[in-house]
């Protein structure tokens, strides 16, 4: 009898001891996973179905309106714009897809039948192409008196485009092309009738100068700090902004001896394509208060921005076209950095992917402001090579061993010798704890990682801007998700504690001779 | 036991496994030579584009892009040294340039540009839009005639293009030849002055179209007179009198268009409004109205909103009722008026609005009490619980004479 009960013992404990086995395991898996995807914008996952007038919004321009028929109203020319750009879409979508979805909203019964051919031949090869339009500009020749047909050109449409064959990516080319189309009005569309290729003409239009040296020689003096208030970490422009608090910080800032900050503008938070006024306002006060407490900012744009994709490149452009626009002219601006860590992105979204979008949004950026200088903010120094030619300066992060840092400064200083390099993320938590089995520095290591870190800057010339200003109390989750072992050492990166009392690690930090 | 975890451990392992960047392969980029040196058909033509090479199993492809889309081919033939592409149909039917690269492993080894010329001799069609479709007649309104002519292919001609318009209007047909720009062709046909359908047909290379209408609408009406006419100019509230317009027309002597609307407004020796509505039909237009019931002049006028009016008439309205009886019975309390006669001493049509006020003896106002006639006739009873007994004055209005009584009323009879 006792023997019976003890077998089953063995068999219940074994049993529950694998199933506990297994759901750790999953559940393991499923953290990494959750972690691989951290950054990610989840809603790229549900395509969702979204409103027409929000999902391709390259730049169009009208340059020439006057035309022999009718006088073109706005209203008509805005609809006849927004279904241009609809049949513009739809056309990339069904070239993306192989699928016929939408076309006969915007071509007539005979245009459509080209696009069906088209499709039809890609479906038999398996391929399939990722394509978008960039910029725009249109010129209208003909609206008929009863405004029902318009003829127009569209010259220098910049296409970007993706050659797929099955899974693989084999071409991706952008080119510069001129149509003239006719367009329908039936049944309440405008459709493309006709779309015929025409020569483009030469661009005249001399591109200016970019001006950005001033800025530059600043950004080689760089001493800084990236910032973020204390109870509004990852939030900056979020509901707690506060300028008197954020004056406050910048005082401090300024006391240490540090003349910039780098903050984060978050692509959602502040609107997507349609940026919010309030949010543009929130940025313009932050500026002021730099300018007031003398300190430059750095503005890193696309935080939590994760998915690339060519489709929605359009709506990217517009986000950043306003807010480059509204604060170009600030003088507290010192540069862009127009995306934090995106190798982090290679693995999920393709390093292709992520490296054209980066491409042409420096190349966006320049065309709208040519006076400031442009960087992104690679996660590690090796990452520092990628797009070194077309950044103004190279921003790398490091969160690795201080006796490493000079061999991968001068691993990357021999790659891209010709380019200002920024340390612009570096520093150490001082969170030693049951998270990390006690394995951490406590606020005395972080002060002899600075104490070692600093001088090893300044004797190398390196402009570096430290993580960060205080502990935070709290950590979103979609920064480091919301495991205690992964976030807690997030908390603790300040020279101030939470409180806002000096840490060790502050006195090193100071740097009161050399103002520029 | 044992086995299992090996395998659990493996799998653990195996996630954590790292993708490894891959390592791009060097490889010898073989010559390549474009054969076919023309660049350029006309649509409907094939189009082969073939290469010399010296790597013929190599893995080429060749991309065309033109204005509609692309698409990427694989070599028709590569058996010997030369490789050919066949351009699809639905490419070289698209008039315009397509450009080709020749690919290889994802590398561009050489690309160009092909154009492709319309092709009207083989066939030509024509669409032509027209409108708006209707105008008005005069000097100011046009309808647009535009022409979209293409070729075989649905490939909007070049510019240039001649395009032969023809438009017809009663007797007259003219043609004119103008020629294509912006994949059109256009002809504004102006309005006529005579109101009727104008007809377009256009040709192009001696395909024609269909043809297409505009109707001309007549103009805006321009002043106009209009007449009454009634059996008989009695106010007896009963007979319709009817005011009717000459034909109405615009400044070119077009009859308006059916349905015009034109309202005659009435004024009374009162200075009160009445109007009344009718619509043309062939120009002339018809509205009707009651009698009045009592003596009155009339002056009316007849207007087309915004656009015409007419000259002012007058129509004058003779009392029909000369006099009517008023009887009073059971203690003055129950009132009997009429009959009424007409002018012909006929009795006179149901609904005649009587009035009659009650005053106290100091003339003060009591109360009113209206009724109508019926059968000629009609009463009033001032019940005890309506009127106290004692002396009042009452006075009795209808068809525009007033009648006054000073009466005792008392009694508590009840109806």
């Amino acid at each position: 009898m006792a023997v019976q009960l003890n077998k089953t013992l063995y068999r219940t404990v074994l049993i529950i001891t694998f199933l506990a086995i297994n759901a750790l395991i999953l559940y393991g898996i499923g953290a990494a996973w959750t972690f691989m995807n951290t950054g990610a914008d989840k809603t790229s996952m549900l395509h969702l179905e979204v409103p027409m007038d929000d999902v391709y919004k390259p730049n169009l321009e009208w340059s020439n309106l006057d035309n022999p028929g009718r006088e073109m109203t706005e209203q008509a020319l805005s609809e006849i714009t927004n279904d241009y750009m609809n049949a513009w879409h739809v056309r990339n979508i069904a070239f993306k897809k192989n699928d016929r979805y939408g076309i006969e909203d915007f071509y007539t019964d005979s245009a459509r039948v080209r696009l069906y051919d088209n499709i039809d031949l890609n479906i038999k090869n398996n391929n399939w192409y990722k394509r978008t339009t960039l910029n725009h500009n249109s010129s209208l020749d003909f609206y008929t008196a009863d405004g029902t047909m318009v003829v127009f050109k569209d010259y220098n449409v910049e296409e970007y485009q993706e050659t797929y064959e099955g899974e693989t990516l084999l071409l991706a080319e952008k080119d510069t092309t001129s149509y003239q189309v006719m367009m329908l009005l039936e049944d309440g569309f405008w459709r493309i009738r006709h779309l015929n290729e025409i020569p483009t003409p030469k661009d005249t239009a001399k591109t200016e100068q970019r001006n950005i040296l001033d800025k530059l020689k600043k950004v080689e003096q760089i001493k800084g700090i990236n910032y973020y208030p204390k109870d509004s970490p990852w939030d900056t422009f979020g509901k707690k902004f506060n300028d008197s608090i954020i004056n406050q910080d910048f005082k401090i800032i300024k006391d240490m001896g540090l003349n910039t900050i780098r903050v984060f503008i978050q692509y959602e938070d502040f609107g997507k394509n349609r940026v919010d006024d309030k949010k543009l306002k929130l940025l313009k006060t932050l500026l002021d208060t730099a300018e007031a407490n003398k300190l430059d900012v750095l503005i890193t744009l696309f935080d939590f921005y994760g998915d690339y994709d060519v489709s929605n490149w359009t709506l990217t452009h517009r986000h950043a076209e306003t807010i480059v626009n509204a604060t170009k002219d600030h003088p507290a601006l010192l540069a862009w950095d127009i995306k934090n860590e995106p190798d982090l992105d290679f693995d999920s979204r393709d390093r292709q992917r992520v490296l054209s979008w980066l491409d042409q949004m420096i190349e966006n950026i320049k065309k709208w402001d040519n006076s400031t200088p442009i960087t992104i903010g690679w996660s590690t120094p090796e990452a520092g090579i990628e797009l070194a030619d077309k950044v103004d300066f190279v921003s790398y992060h490091y969160y690795r061993d201080v006796q490493d840092f000079k061999d991968a400064y001068d691993t990357l200083n021999a790659a891209v010798p010709n380019k200002l390099k920024v340390l612009q993320e570096y520093g150490m938590s001082s969170y030693k704890g049951i998270w990390n089995f006690y394995r951490g520095a406590n606020e005395e290591g972080q002060r002899d990682y600075y104490k070692e870190m600093q001088p090893l800057l300044k004797n190398n010339n390196i402009p570096y801007l430290f993580w960060t200003l205080y502990d935070f109390e709290k950590v979103p989750s979609a920064v480091a998700g919301s495991l205690p072992w992964k976030t807690k050492k997030q908390h603790f990166f300040g020279c101030l504690d939470s409180i806002g009392n000096k840490k060790p690690a502050y006195y090193e930090l100071i740097d009161l001779n050399g103002d520029h | 036991m044992r086995i299992k975890i090996i395998i659990l451990l493996s799998l653990i392992l195996l996630s954590c496994s790292d993708k490894k960047v891959e390592q791009t392969k060097q490889t010898l980029t073989p010559n390549t030579e474009l054969v076919s040196k023309l660049n350029n058909s006309v649509a409907g033509d094939a189009i082969t584009i073939s290469f010399k090479t010296n790597a013929h199993t190599e893995n080429y492809k060749l991309q065309v892009k033109n204005a509609y889309g692309n698409v990427l081919l694989e070599p028709e033939h590569k058996d010997s040294e030369l490789i050919g592409f066949n351009i699809p149909k639905n490419f070289t039917r698209i008039a315009g340039p397509f450009r080709w690269r020749l690919l290889l492993n994802g590398k561009t080894l050489l690309n160009g540009t092909h154009t492709i010329a319309t092709n009207a001799p083989k066939a030509t069609y024509v669409e032509s839009y027209f409108g708006p479709r209707s105008v008005t007649a005069g000097y100011n309104d046009f309808s647009m005639l535009t022409i979209a002519p293409t070729d075989a292919y649905d490939n909007p001609l070049d510019n240039g293009t001649e395009v032969t318009v023809k438009y017809q209007f009663l007797e007259n047909i003219s043609d004119l030849k103008i020629t294509t720009e912006n994949f059109i062709a256009w002809y504004n046909v102006a309005a006529t002055l005579k109101s009727g359908r104008i007809l377009v047909t256009s040709e192009c290379n001696g395909t024609t179209s269909k043809e297409l209408a505009t109707i001309v609408y007549p103009s805006n009406a321009v002043n106009f007179s209009i007449s009454s006419e009634s059996a008989h100019n009695y106010a007896d509230g009963n007979q319709i009198i009817t005011f009717t317009s000459d034909i109405i027309k615009d400044e070119f002597g077009n009859i308006v268009t059916n349905g015009t609307l034109v309202t005659f407004v009435i004024k009374n020796e009162k200075d009160a409004y009445l109007y009344t509505i009718g619509t043309t039909l062939n120009g002339i237009a018809e509205a009707k109205t009651l009698h009045p019931d009592k003596a009155s002049n009339w002056e009316i006028q007849a207007f087309i909103t915004g656009a015409a009016e007419s000259n002012t008439i007058v129509f004058n309205f003779k009392s029909a009722i000369k006099d009517y009886p008023v009887h009073f019975s059971k203690g003055n309390r129950n009132i009997d008026i009429g009959p009424f006669e007409s002018f012909m001493k006929q009795l006179i049509p149901d609904g005649l609005l009587l009035q009659l006020d009650i005053y106290d003896t100091d003339g003060k106002f009591i109360e009113s009490k209206i009724t109508t006639t019926k059968d000629g006739v009609c009463n009033i009873y001032l019940g005890a619980y309506f009127l106290a007994d004692g002396d009042y004055i009452l006075k009795i209005k209808a068809a525009g004479i007033t009648k006054e009584f000073t009466k005792n009323i008392h009694g508590s009879t009840v109806k």
